[in-house]
């Protein structure tokens, strides 16, 4: 008796395991946390948002992929073909897509995304394009206005992420915040404000970019985005293993994260550049000489080793190195000189003073006011910067204050020099900071040059191939250099606190590490 | 003393319209606006123009106000400019959490600091009420980020008996709600210290004593039911506080509090959150004040009297 009873209760154990989900025997939860600032927040609605959060790119695809190897990779095209003269762009379309809420993707929607598009804050992405032609069920064609060579860099952007046409109409301003509906890998399931983001895997989706392995559905079940403020608090979640991966880890936790046995670090190249901006509108800095001696006294190679732990590169150009743009001239490069420094100001006419700073022929000390974000990475580079320039006779007084309040005294030229740093992966970034349309900010710098405005406008608009806008984009950026309106300085890495239990292949092309990639990423 | 509580609420009114003044003032005196910190890269002059409007950023600062003070008189505090949700709806979502560690802090403050107190008082000059001071004063001046992470470091990483961060669970209730509650048992310790020295030095404890009373029924009885005044006083004002005080702990230990809604919001010059949570937090204040004094009242006839 006991022995039929004992197999009963086996048989009706092995059904159990049979017919439950394979999600409740063992669901697959990665958990991420980030600064939410950094993370980006606002609204999940991709044509309304101006602060992306990186959840975007698992709930949403895009027309095109962008690789880490800076290739183009199908996404929601399947492929494309530009014309000669780079007007006529047609698109064949992924059949079989749908969207979260069951709805399809087809060239309906394609046209009415690219419309739409034009009413939100990243209209200028698709500013070239005129119109669009339906050519069938899945294929369309955009006829632009002038040929627009970074047109497939936008398109892969996740501002450009394709929401549910269907949704986006029916949910109107609670589109992005209640309700958001994509046709990615994962599906939004809640989000909490300054709490978490949970997402859930999208069982129906087969249809990953070009550069993964695995096209859908994912391996792992749930990605769950937790909002964790304290750097510190990030880092022991991490060590006790209630965290998976964590983004933008501080230099201080490397080595402890690299000495644990269960934790190890991923580096992909940065997309940030820290820099420092000469007012070029405010004396002494109106002269060259003086901003090229002060460019020149900034040693790039001593701040990334004493201030980040060589966590990243020297930065040399005003771009980062990722960028073909920044590939320019050796002689064109702004490399630590200090004898070159001096003799610049000298040039200038600033002599040594008795206390070491240098003095005009009136006797008016060379002392300029510095401003620098209240945060500890751009403190300790300014107070650097400080040391480094007064080695030259250069006396910087700094100034903590908060980003917005920096901003406030960028745009009143309260300021004649300021630590700054940008995260953009595109050489446009140059007319964004340096447009003389735009004095204050983004132009801290003031820099209006009429010589510079027409280089900028050349590479923007008028350049009809990839090469040669970037060509354009070079003698536009090697323009800049020499007339030393910023001092570039550090080229951090992007590095993440990684939990070994997360199993990512390598050779992976996610330039996000936590964007399409996921799709090839298990869980131990 | 229903005459007291009456006038104590409409006092409230002129207090809520002066405070919602010095809001709206303040947030804007600061520099720095929301619209600067949302364009990026690529963004037009238009699009920038189209959010100040929608905002109302480009009407004068009186203007602004009383739009702002009308729609709140019908309970629409807005919508936040960079999350886009209603402000009303951000302050539900975040209130709960700021209530649970506040009310559960307070209750530590009590029960702690009033303990402490009275070992100290009743052991004066002693060894006992020098150690109870000392962990009083390490209370009150001990930074509260510093203690989370200490807390975390030997419960959480160490001991693994509580999570190291979160909002979810009871558990994670525990290590926020010791870390707020220590700084003011501190403070309670030594307020219900000095306060029951002084009761005791009156003459109608001398009295009991002379009648040969028990010496725990005095201190329990007498002593501290009188030395509790200025005690309830303090917790009443300190409801506020802890509602929107917390903000080191909260994010120290990961909690979606109002404190850390607040400072957010401050960072993004996102005004109407910002104008929201402080009002909230005024309102928790001035409510905090009120049930101090209603009971400050209750406890004490001479308050009601005179008031009456």
């Amino acid at each position: 008796m006991r022995k039929t009873v004992g197999g009963l209760l086996l048989v009706i154990l092995a059904a159990v395991c049979v017919l439950m989900p394979a999600s409740a025997m063992a669901e697959k939860v990665l958990y991420a946390a980030g600064d939410p600032n950094e993370l980006g927040v606002t609204t999940f609605n991709p044509i309304k948002v101006e602060l992306n959060h990186e959840a975007m790119s698992l709930i949403y695809d895009k027309l095109i992929e962008w690789g880490l190897d800076g290739n183009y990779y199908p996404g929601l095209a399947a492929s494309w073909t530009i014309s000669d003269d780079g007007l006529i762009w047609k698109m064949k379309l992924k059949e079989g897509v749908t969207f979260h809420d069951g709805t399809p993707f087809n060239a309906e929607v394609a046209k009415w995304f690219l419309k739409e598009m034009e009413t939100g804050p990243s209209a200028y992405m698709v500013g070239a394009i005129d119109h669009v032609d339906i050519d069938g069920p899945y294929a369309i064609t955009m006829v632009l206005k002038h040929p627009e060579p970074n047109m497939l860099f936008n398109l892969s952007q996740t501002f450009m992420a394709v929401p549910s046409m269907e949704a986006y109409k029916k949910y109107g301003e609670d589109f992005g915040t209640k309700y958001v509906v994509g046709s990615g890998p994962y599906m939004f399931e809640s989000w909490s404000p300054g709490d978490k983001l949970v997402l859930v895997k999208n069982p129906n989706y087969t249809w990953g970019p070009g550069f993964v392995k695995n096209k859908g559905p994912a391996i792992i079940d749930k990605v769950v985005y937790l909002d964790v403020k304290e750097e510190s608090t990030r880092f022991l979640e991490l060590k006790t293993g209630k965290l998976d991966v964590v983004f933008a880890l501080p230099t201080m936790f490397i080595d402890k994260v690299e000495q644990d046995k269960n934790l190890r670090v991923v580096r992909l190249p940065g997309d940030q550049l820290y820099h420092m901006v000469m007012n070029t509108q405010s004396p002494p800095l109106d002269n060259l000489l003086v901003r090229k001696g002060i460019a020149l006294a900034v040693d790039q190679v001593s701040i990334t080793k004493n201030v980040f732990a060589n966590a990243g590169k020297p930065a040399f150009t005003y771009l980062i190195d990722s960028l073909p743009e920044s590939k320019v001239a050796e002689k064109d490069m702004i490399r630590y000189d200090p004898e070159g420094a001096k003799a610049a100001l000298e040039e200038a006419g600033w002599k040594v003073g008795p206390d070491g700073i240098r003095v005009d022929k009136d006797g008016n000390r060379l002392s300029l006011k510095m401003l620098a974000k209240n945060e500890s990475s751009y403190r300790r580079v300014a107070e650097v910067v400080q040391a480094q320039l007064a080695a030259v006779g250069v006396d910087a007084q700094i100034t903590l204050l908060d980003p917005s309040t920096i901003r406030a005294h960028l745009k009143n030229g309260e300021h004649q020099l300021a630590v700054r740093s940008y995260e953009w992966e595109n050489a446009d970034i140059l007319e964004w900071f340096l447009n003389s349309t735009r004095m204050g900010y983004p132009n801290a710098a003031f820099w209006h040059d009429n010589e510079s405005d027409y280089l900028m406008q050349k590479a923007m608009t008028r350049s009809r191939s990839q090469q040669e806008r970037i060509d354009n984009f070079k003698v536009y950026h090697t323009y800049l250099l020499n007339q030393y309106v910023w001092a570039p300085i550090y080229l951090p890495d992007t590095i993440f606190g990684v939990s070994k239990r997360l199993v990512v292949p390598e050779g992976g092309q996610d330039r996000r590490f936590l964007g399409m990639g996921v799709l090839d990423y298990d869980l131990k | 003393m229903w005459r007291f509580m009456v006038r104590r609420v409409l006092l409230l009114i002129p207090i809520f319209g002066v405070v919602s003044v010095i809001i709206f003032s303040l947030v804007h005196i600061v520099p720095g606006n929301p619209i600067d910190n949302l364009m990026g890269p690529g963004m037009t002059k238009a699009h920038e123009q189209q959010l100040i409007e929608k905002y109302h950023l480009d009407k004068p600062i009186p203007v602004q106000y009383l739009i702002w003070f009308k729609n709140m008189l019908h309970g629409d505090l807005g919508r936040s400019i960079v999350e886009k949700r209603p402000v009303s709806e951000l302050l539900m979502h975040h209130l709960p959490y700021s209530l649970s560690l506040g009310l559960t802090a307070i209750a530590i403050s009590f029960v702690l600091g009033v303990s402490m107190g009275i070992v100290s008082a009743a052991n004066k000059n002693r060894l006992w009420d020098h150690s109870a001071m000392l962990v009083a004063l390490f209370g009150v001046t001990i930074p509260s980020f510093w203690l989370g992470l200490i807390l975390i470091l030997i419960f959480a990483v160490w001991l693994g008996w509580f999570p190291v961060s979160g909002s979810g669970t009871l558990m994670s209730l525990v290590l926020p709600a010791v870390t707020v509650g220590l700084g003011g048992a501190g403070l309670v310790a030594r307020v219900t210290r000095v306060s029951m020295l002084e009761v005791a030095s009156k003459d109608f404890i001398v009295l009991l004593h002379a009648k040969g009373l028990g010496k725990t029924a005095i201190l329990l009885r007498h002593i501290l039911r009188n030395a509790l005044i200025p005690v309830i006083t303090i917790l009443g004002l300190r409801i506020g506080w802890v509602l929107g005080g917390a903000v080191t702990v909260e994010i120290v230990f990961g909690r979606p509090g109002l404190g850390q809604m607040l400072i957010t919001g401050l960072y993004r010059r996102d005004y109407p959150v910002v104008q929201g949570a402080m009002l909230l937090l005024a309102m928790g204040i001035m409510l905090g004040t009120f049930l101090a004094d209603v009971l400050y009242a209750y406890a004490d006839p001479r308050v009601r009297d005179q008031h009456d």
